[in-house]
C-alpha cells in the first residue's frame, strides 16, 4: 500500500499529539459520557470545551501561586504615590555621588529628628519627699 | 635584676658590657612602658560617662525609695507610741533616709554635668558656666550628708532636711533647669550647624550645576531663601528661650513654669529645623530630577 492509498483510507499518519489528544478526549469520555464516534459535530464540541474548562484551570493555578505578580504589583506601585518629576532615571544628577552623600546625610538627620526627646525624659528630677515632720 | 648568661662571661666582658646594659635599659624601658600603659588604662577606666552616672543615680534613686519607706514606718510606729526604743529606731530611719536622699540629689547633679560635657553644639564658656553653678550644688548636698551624724537628735534632722528642702527649692532648681536647658539648646544647635553644613554643600553643588547648564536652577536658588528664614526663626526662637530662661532667678516663685516656657521656645527652634530637612531633601530630589 502506498502512502497516497494509506492517507486516503486510514488516515494521517498519527503524531504524539494526536496520542494526547486522543487520550484527554477519552478522558473527557469518561467525564461527560461516551462521545458518539461517527458525529464529529460533538467531537469538535468535546474538545473545544475541554480546552476551554483545561485552559480556565490553568489560569486559575497560575493567578494564585503568582498573586503577587498579578495583585500585589500593582497595587505597589499606586501606593507609592508618585509625584511628578519623581523619575529619576534619565536625569543627569540621579546618581551623581555627591548629591548620593547629600541625601543620605539628610536621611540620617531625619531618622535622628524622629526619635528627639528635647525635653531629656529620662532626666526629670526625681521625686524627693523634702516634708520630714514629727509633729502630729 | 638578674644580668643575662651572656654577661657573665668575662672574656667577652668589655665587648659585651656595653650590649648588656643596654639590654637592662631595654628592659627598664619596657617596665616603665607597660606601666604607663597599665596606668592610662586605669584613668581610662575611672572617667565618668554618662552611661555610668546615670545608672548610678538610677540605683541611689532605688536606694533611697527603700530608705524611705523604712523611714515612714519607723515615724508611723514612734507617733503611734513614743517611747525611747521608737524614737531611736526614728532618728535612726530618718538619718539614713536624709542621706540617701542627699546621695540621689548628688547623682542626678552628676548625671546632668555628664550629660552636659557629653553634648555637641556647645561653646566651652557655656558649658563652665552650667557646670559652675552644679558643681557648686553638688558640694553643698555633699557638705550636707557629711553634717548629718548619728548623735543627731529629731529635732536636728528635721531642721537639716528643711534646709536641704530650702536649698532644692531655691539654688539647686535653678542650676538643674539651666542644665537641663542648655543641654536641649546644644541639641538644637547641633542639628543646626549640621544643617548648614549639608546647605553649604549643596549649595556648592547647585552652583556647579549651574555652571554645566544642563538643568534650570533658579527655582532651587530660591528656595535657599526659605531655608535661610527658617534658620533665623529658628535663632530668633532660641534667643527668645534664652530671655525666657534668664527670669530664672532664686526670687521667681515658679521656676517650673518658667522652665517650661523656655523649653517650648527650644522645641518650636526645632520645629524650624525639621522644616529645613524637609526643604532639603526636597532640594535634592529637585536635583535629581
Amino acid at each position: 500500500m502506498d502512502e497516497h492509498v494509506y492517507k486516503e483510507e486510514i488516515g494521517p499518519k498519527p503524531s504524539a499529539f494526536d496520542g494526547l489528544t486522543k487520550k484527554m478526549l477519552l478522558l473527557v469520555d469518561r467525564i461527560f459520557g461516551k462521545r458518539n464516534k461517527k458525529s464529529s459535530h460533538s467531537n469538535w464540541i468535546g474538545r473545544i470545551a475541554f480546552v476551554l474548562i483545561l485552559t480556565a484551570v490553568v489560569l486559575f493555578l497560575v493567578k494564585g501561586t503568582y498573586s503577587k505578580f498579578f495583585i500585589s504589583a500593582p497595587e505597589s506601585f499606586v501606593e507609592e504615590d508618585i509625584k511628578p518629576g519623581d523619575d529619576e532615571s534619565n536625569s543627569r544628577y540621579a546618581n551623581d555621588p555627591t548629591v548620593a552623600t547629600l541625601s543620605k546625610k539628610i536621611d540620617d538627620l531625619e531618622e535622628e529628628l524622629k526619635d528627639f526627646d528635647l525635653k531629656n525624659a529620662d532626666l526629670n528630677k526625681p521625686v524627693l519627699d523634702f516634708d520630714i515632720d514629727f509633729k502630729e | 635584676m638578674r644580668m643575662p648568661e651572656i654577661c657573665k662571661n668575662s672574656n667577652t666582658f668589655f665587648f659585651l658590657l656595653r650590649n648588656c646594659i643596654k639590654v637592662r635599659q631595654m628592659k627598664k624601658i619596657i617596665l616603665v612602658l607597660f606601666l604607663l600603659a597599665v596606668n592610662a588604662s586605669f584613668v581610662h577606666a575611672q572617667e565618668l560617662d554618662y552611661e555610668r552616672a546615670y545608672s548610678d543615680y538610677l540605683f541611689k534613686l532605688e536606694q533611697y525609695k527603700s530608705e524611705h519607706g523604712e523611714y515612714v514606718l519607723a515615724m508611723a510606729s514612734y507617733l503611734k507610741s513614743k517611747t525611747l526604743t521608737l524614737q531611736t529606731k526614728a532618728e535612726k530611719e530618718t538619718l539614713e533616709m536624709l542621706k540617701s536622699r542627699d546621695d540621689v540629689v548628688a547623682t542626678y547633679l552628676t548625671a546632668i554635668r555628664t550629660k552636659l560635657q557629653e553634648t555637641s553644639g556647645l561653646g566651652k564658656e557655656e558649658k563652665d558656666e552650667v557646670f559652675l553653678l552644679l558643681d557648686t550644688e553638688l558640694k553643698w548636698y555633699l557638705d550636707h550628708k557629711a553634717r548629718m551624724n548619728e548623735g543627731d537628735f529629731l529635732e536636728d534632722l528635721v531642721s537639716k532636711s528643711l534646709e536641704a528642702k530650702t536649698r532644692y527649692e531655691i539654688e539647686s532648681k535653678i542650676a538643674i533647669y539651666k542644665a537641663l536647658f542648655t543641654i536641649s539648646k546644644g541639641e538644637s544647635k547641633f542639628v543646626r550647624s549640621r544643617q548648614e553644613e549639608i546647605l553649604l554643600e549643596v549649595k556648592n553643588k547647585v552652583e556647579m550645576i549651574k555652571n554645566e547648564g544642563f538643568k534650570e536652577t533658579a527655582i532651587i536658588e530660591r528656595w535657599f531663601r526659605d531655608i535661610e528664614e527658617r534658620f533665623e526663626q529658628s535663632k530668633n526662637l532660641e534667643l527668645a528661650a534664652e530671655e525666657v530662661m534668664a527670669k530664672l532667678t532664686p526670687k521667681e516663685r515658679n521656676k517650673d513654669r518658667v522652665y517650661q516656657s523656655g523649653i517650648g521656645d527650644i522645641e518650636g527652634s526645632l520645629n524650624k529645623l525639621k522644616e529645613v530637612n524637609d526643604f532639603l531633601g526636597e532640594i535634592v530630589r529637585e536635583i535629581k530630577r
